[in-house]
């Protein structure tokens, strides 16, 4: 979660010339389901500590983009290059030791398991328990406290917001470069939601880089540097998130004006 | 075999009569021991046919067939020897008995669905053996012997050669019947059960009374099979009616064809020649059966009956044929319906749907709080909202598929919440769904008959009673099927299998399985996803059309655009909750639901850009 | 008062084979939704082949038992290798895809063992011992011994290891597993593999409790299988008090009924299950693997 850190996994993930190279390129990115396309050929990039979102109305394709990213969802074409790795290439288990951390649209923690487990859990690719493993764990409590307070909870017990804070907890368990995050605001309160991403803001700092998936503009606009705006599996529009706040064809896509 | 069943018109008369001689001389050119093993494969097809209706046609898994065998055999036994009744006396209360003894299995089927059924229908044949291996009147271990023979006006039935004539003709009757139940409405509505429970219930299908029609009819092929066992051997013992029989049973259903009667018989037929000719290495025989059923499930799980519509496609495949291709016509307008504006406008008409005060919580989480809103008749209601905000599970409600926790709705005037779903379906209420249900195991004709059946379960006496009028029945429907197709421009996909149509077909066969119940109020479930632009300008024809004929329509919509253009009032739902209602221009100028979309009020102020411009 | 005792005494030891039986089924069942009815088969390989080390190879009952389970364990992979196409896809093609399995198995064992069947010497003799006037076998007490030992290893690995974890991650949310690192494939053929485990050690403790023959399986896999429904389809207490449900359920029903038990078990059975279709813990089977 630090310079160093980054490096490591950089190694690690056989990256080649280390973490400035940890680039995320999406290019010509499409996924079908069926018949249907959901994202139609698609591109953009993640600079090393940039913070982008990606926001539309719902259906644009914006979870399908993510799910893509990540192998959930089979790709119907196009390439995405992570750190000079192909990430078409390597199998959906497997990313995660690539540095991409994931936090999937509506949480999906395990419910049945404890707070910590689920943490652990996030760490799978690596050692259990090693000592590096509890590093991050005591990192993941120091940026969300509660979590702390409940590590000994079962997961499904735990309100929205703090689901929200354990899916990311998960997710920054395995050290990542990059974080994907998928609808955090679904079904909480902007407050909650302006408090995560102000941890994540936060990490942003040490070099972790952020793709943010979200319905609500105004959140992702505070949040990030950079936008891309969807609308029906394709990219609208391309901005600075300063000058996208003020463009109203934002809200012309948003409202089928 | 799959072509037999999509055909009305076949088997041809030929292949039949074909049939007919070969059934007939059969006999004069087999020895002693062969007729015997025949007359045993007829009883085994009969078991497999009742297999194949109930969890081929109508998806139940039913592993007590050996038992429902089991209690006419033995029915026919007891009354015979120790009540002294006579053969078929005897042969008509065995019949029931184990017609009533598969209704009462059948009773859990309405609880439990899939594996669950699975054990503990094979449960209860296991406590069947038990009885019969118990039971003094049952002869415990030793069994009943000294069955009479089936008196048969001076026909001697105890030579297997003349024994074999009066099983071909009910096994004959038997597989007409069966085929006839498959190919009209009662086999239809099954089939759609099997495929969608959740949209059979919708198009009217009432689930639990078929659920109960496919163990009955089951049961009453096993009885015919007890029967004629009896007579045929006139001995039996527990042993014939063991685990390992159903899973042979099983065994021919699933390599024949689950899904085809026809390839049940196939595979009864088959397993019991192979097991003769392999009597004597009987582990073999069940070794190649486990092996080939486990190849089966993997890799042809349509079993035998499957076999020639894959090798045509791969043929096909191969030489590179391909279809002609079949066009989309376009969608023919419904009648306008000259009243419906003036009753709105004069207001004496009752509203069309009336959501009062629904609630909804699952397990604590609130979907729903307290929504309420009053649809017009001849109104186009749309309805938006954020991901998650709760337009689904209003439908849901709506349609009778969650049962609300507080409040109540009325369709017409009428309290409905809590009503199920095919009762909503009577009262002239159909919906598509966000994620298509279409009968995937139908044609897309099927899909449309199975909703414009409108005859209810009970109806069903006729089968036994009068065919006649399950048959004009069927040509009446079969008329209106084809009126439907050609409104919805979609006669030439009439005998094809939607999974294989391309998704914007899809979306409108659904819609026309909607209006095949010919509703009152129709809830469209996010109709325009993954459609074009052309298909969206298409469906919103359609819709208005629909709407123009005197039915209500709600949808749910992520397209703006088209909900925008289209409805008259939208309601915007965020968080469960109703958040705003008005025109389409009011909803979108409105502050909490550019907060709600944007997460931003102040968005709101900001001028529009010239809206002749960006107008799609 | 005595006579109840001491039923229900009698009814624990195969109570705790049920339990057994519904553990192993549960397992494979909540980590890939694969409902398999070749257990009973598993389990009556795993009594022969406990047997057969014990008294052909003349090895300690409790090597020819881990034996046994690693041979069960071995089919097991089998088993799941060829059915991975069906998982999460068709319960039903699943559900007969087992089933023939099941079918094969039992040709296998007559094959091998022939058809007749054995009965194995018990492996600690002795007369039954007496507590307040109730008499206990001593073999039960073994069985009772070890079902708990088997209880508490398996409990230990979910709730302790790594790969119990992540199992039990699979089974809540396959997806999410993926994207933390857990092979899903590998994960569900090792649940598998203990599910065979589990049926194959219920088979070795079951073999001097009863006749050893090929289609053994079939009514204490069956009732295995009610077990776990009643305890509710997925979770371990639930599958171990079904399994003692069920055997004081047998122990009663023989003794009131006779002939008749089997019948009055599964009618039971089927109206309990019908009241209660999530069976006893049903409602928390996301809790607990």
């Amino acid at each position: 979660m630090n310079a160093g850190t980054a490096a490591r996994g950089g190694e690690k993930a056989g990256a080649g010339t280390g973490p400035e190279a940890a680039t995320l390129t999406v290019e010509d990115l499409s996924v079908h389901y069926g018949g249907v396309c959901a994202v139609n050929s698609i591109g953009f990039t993640v600079e090393p500590g940039q913070s982008v979102g990606i926001i539309g109305a719902n259906g644009a394709g914006k979870t399908s983009t993510l799910k893509a990213l990540m192998g959930l969802v089979p790709r119907s074409g196009g390439r995405v290059t992570f750190g000079g790795t192909d990430l078409t290439r390597v199998k959906a288990r497997d990313i995660v030791r690539h540095g991409i951390g994931y936090v999937p649209e509506g949480r999906h923690v395990f419910p049945g398991l404890t707070v910590e487990k689920n943490l652990l859990l996030g760490a799978y690719a690596r050692p259990w328990r090693g000592a590096e493993t509890k590093e991050s764990l005591a990192e993941v409590y120091g940026l969300f406290p509660v979590l702390g307070e409940m590590r000994s909870r079962l997961a499904g017990a735990l309100s929205g917001g703090q689901q929200q804070m354990l899916a990311v907890g998960r997710a920054l368990m395995a050290r990542p470069r990059l974080i994907l995050l998928d609808e955090p605001s679904m079904g909480l309160s902007p407050k909650l939601v302006e408090d995560i991403l102000a941890v994540l803001v936060r990490l942003r700092e040490e070099g972790l880089s952020l793709l943010l998936v979200e319905q609500n503009a105004k959140l992702t606009f505070e949040a990030t540097s950079d936008c891309v705006v969807m609308e029906n599996g394709e990219v609208a529009m391309v901005g600075t998130s300063r000058e996208l706040r003020d463009d109203v064809q934002v809200r012309r896509i948003y409202l089928g004006l | 075999m799959n072509a037999l069943l999509r055909n009305r018109y076949a088997p041809k008369l030929g292949t039949l009569a074909a049939f007919a001689v070969i059934a007939w001389l059969l006999p004069y050119t087999v020895g002693g021991y062969a007729i015997h093993v025949v007359d045993i494969a007829l009883v085994f097809a009969l078991l497999a046919i009742g297999m194949g209706l109930a969890m081929g046609i109508a998806g139940q898994i039913n592993l007590a067939q050996i038992a429902f065998f089991g209690v006419s055999a033995y029915a026919t036994a007891i009354l015979t020897t120790h009540n002294g009744l006579g053969f078929w006396p005897a042969a008509a209360l065995a019949l029931v008995a184990s017609a009533l003894i598969g209704l009462l299995v059948g009773i859990p089927a309405l609880r439990m669905q899939s594996h669950y059924l699975g054990i503990v229908t094979l449960g209860l044949a296991l406590g069947f053996i038990n009885w019969t291996t118990n039971a003094e009147i049952a002869g415990g271990a030793e069994g009943i012997s000294a069955i009479p023979v089936p008196p048969m006006f001076g026909v001697d039935l105890s030579s297997e050669y003349l024994y074999y004539y009066l099983e071909v003709v009910v096994f004959a009757l038997a597989l007409a019947f069966g085929l006839f139940v498959v190919r009209t409405g009662l086999g239809r509505r099954m089939m759609a059960m099997r495929d969608d429970p959740l949209a059979a219930g919708a198009v009217g299908a009432e689930i639990p009374l078929l659920r109960m029609t496919a163990f009955m009819l089951s049961s009453v092929f096993g009885g015919l099979a007890g029967v004629l066992y009896a007579g045929l051997i006139r001995y039996i013992a527990p042993d014939t009616f063991n685990i390992a029989n159903m899973f042979l049973l099983l065994a021919m259903v699933v390599i024949g064809g689950r899904q085809s009667l026809v390839g049940c018989v196939v595979g009864a037929v088959g397993l019991t020649l192979i097991r003769e000719k392999l009597v004597d290495h009987p582990t073999y025989a069940q070794l190649g059966f486990g092996i080939v059923v486990v190849l089966m499930v993997v890799f042809a799980p349509t079993g035998l009956a499957g076999v020639p519509a894959r090798l045509k496609a791969v043929l096909d495949r191969r030489l590179g044929r391909t279809a002609e291709r079949s066009v989309l016509r376009p969608f023919e307008p419904y009648e306008a319906a000259a009243n419906v504006g003036e009753d709105a406008a004069a207001g004496e008409a009752r509203p069309m749907l009336e959501i009062d005060g629904i609630a909804k919580q699952f397990r604590g989480l609130k979907a729903l709080k307290d929504v309420s809103l009053t649809v017009e008749r001849g109104e186009i209601r749309g309805i938006v909202g954020p991901n998650g905000s709760g337009k689904t599970t209003l439908f849901n409600v709506v349609s009778g598929f969650y049962r609300p926790s507080g409040g109540r709705v009325l369709v017409d005037g009428r309290v409905v919440s809590g009503s199920r779903p095919y009762r909503l379906s009577r009262l002239g209420l159909a919906r598509t769904f966000q994620n298509l249900r279409l009968f995937g195991e139908l044609s897309v004709r099927d899909n449309l008959l199975v909703a414009l059946d409108r005859s209810r379960t009970y109806a069903i006496w006729r089968y036994a009673l009068w065919p006649v009028g399950i048959w004009r029945q069927e040509r009446r429907l079969h008329r209106r099927a084809d009126d439907l197709l050609r409104r919805f421009g979609l006669t030439e996909f009439a005998a094809a299998a939607p999974g294989a149509l391309p998704y914007g077909i899809q979306r409108r066969i659904e819609i026309a399985r909607a209006m095949a119940g010919s509703p009152r109020l129709l809830l469209l479930d996010e109709p325009a996803a993954g459609l074009n632009g052309e298909e969206v300008r298409q469906l919103s024809e359609i819709v208005r059309s629909i709407r123009d004929s005197g039915v209500t329509v709600v949808l749910i919509e992520h397209n703006m655009g088209l909900v925008m253009s289209l409805c008259e009032r939208v309601t915007v739902l965020a968080g469960g909750s109703v958040i705003a209602e008005g025109t389409p221009a009011e909803v979108v100028a409105d502050h909490a639901v550019i907060e709600a979309y944007l997460g931003d009020s102040a968005m709101a102020d900001m001028p529009l850009p010239n809206s002749t411009e960006v107008t799609s | 008062m005595q006579v109840f005792l001491q039923t229900l005494i009698g009814g624990l030891s195969l109570g705790a084979i049920y339990a057994l039986v519904a553990m192993g089924f549960s397992l494979v069942y909540r980590t890939m939704g694969l409902v398999n009815f070749a257990h009973a088969d598993v389990l009556m390989i795993g009594a022969y082949a406990a047997s057969t080390f014990y008294m052909s190879t003349k090895l300690p009952f409790a090597l020819a038992m881990v034996l046994a389970i690693a041979v069960t364990g071995l089919i097991g992979l089998f088993i799941e290798r060829v059915l991975r196409p069906l998982e999460n896809k068709d319960f039903t093609l699943m559900l007969i895809g087992t089933i023939g399995f099941g079918m094969v198995l039992q040709a296998v064992a007559v094959l091998i063992w022939g058809a007749t069947g054995r009965a194995v010497r018990t492996p600690v003799g002795g007369a039954p011992l007496e507590f307040f006037g109730l008499r206990v076998r001593t073999y039960d007490l073994v069985v009772l011994a070890i079902a708990a030992v088997a209880v508490f290893l398996l409990v230990a690995f979910l709730q302790r290891t790594k790969m119990g974890a992540a199992m039990q991650a699979v089974a809540m949310d396959h997806e999410a597993a993926t994207a933390v690192g857990i092979h899903v494939g590998r994960s569900n053929a090792i649940a598998f593999a203990i599910g065979a485990g589990l049926a194959a050690l219920a088979g070795g403790l079951v073999g001097p409790l009863l006749y050893v023959n090929p289609t053994m399986g079939g009514t204490i896999g069956i009732k295995g299988f009610a077990a776990a429904m009643l305890g509710g389809c997925g979770n371990i207490p639930g599958a171990i008090a079904g399994g003692f449900a069920i055997g004081v359920l047998d122990s009663f029903a023989a003794g009131h009924f006779q002939g008749y038990s089997e019948l009055v078990v599964f009618l039971v059975f089927t109206v309990a299950i019908m009241i209660r279709p999530t069976g006893l813990f049903g409602e928390t089977t996301v809790s607990r693997a």
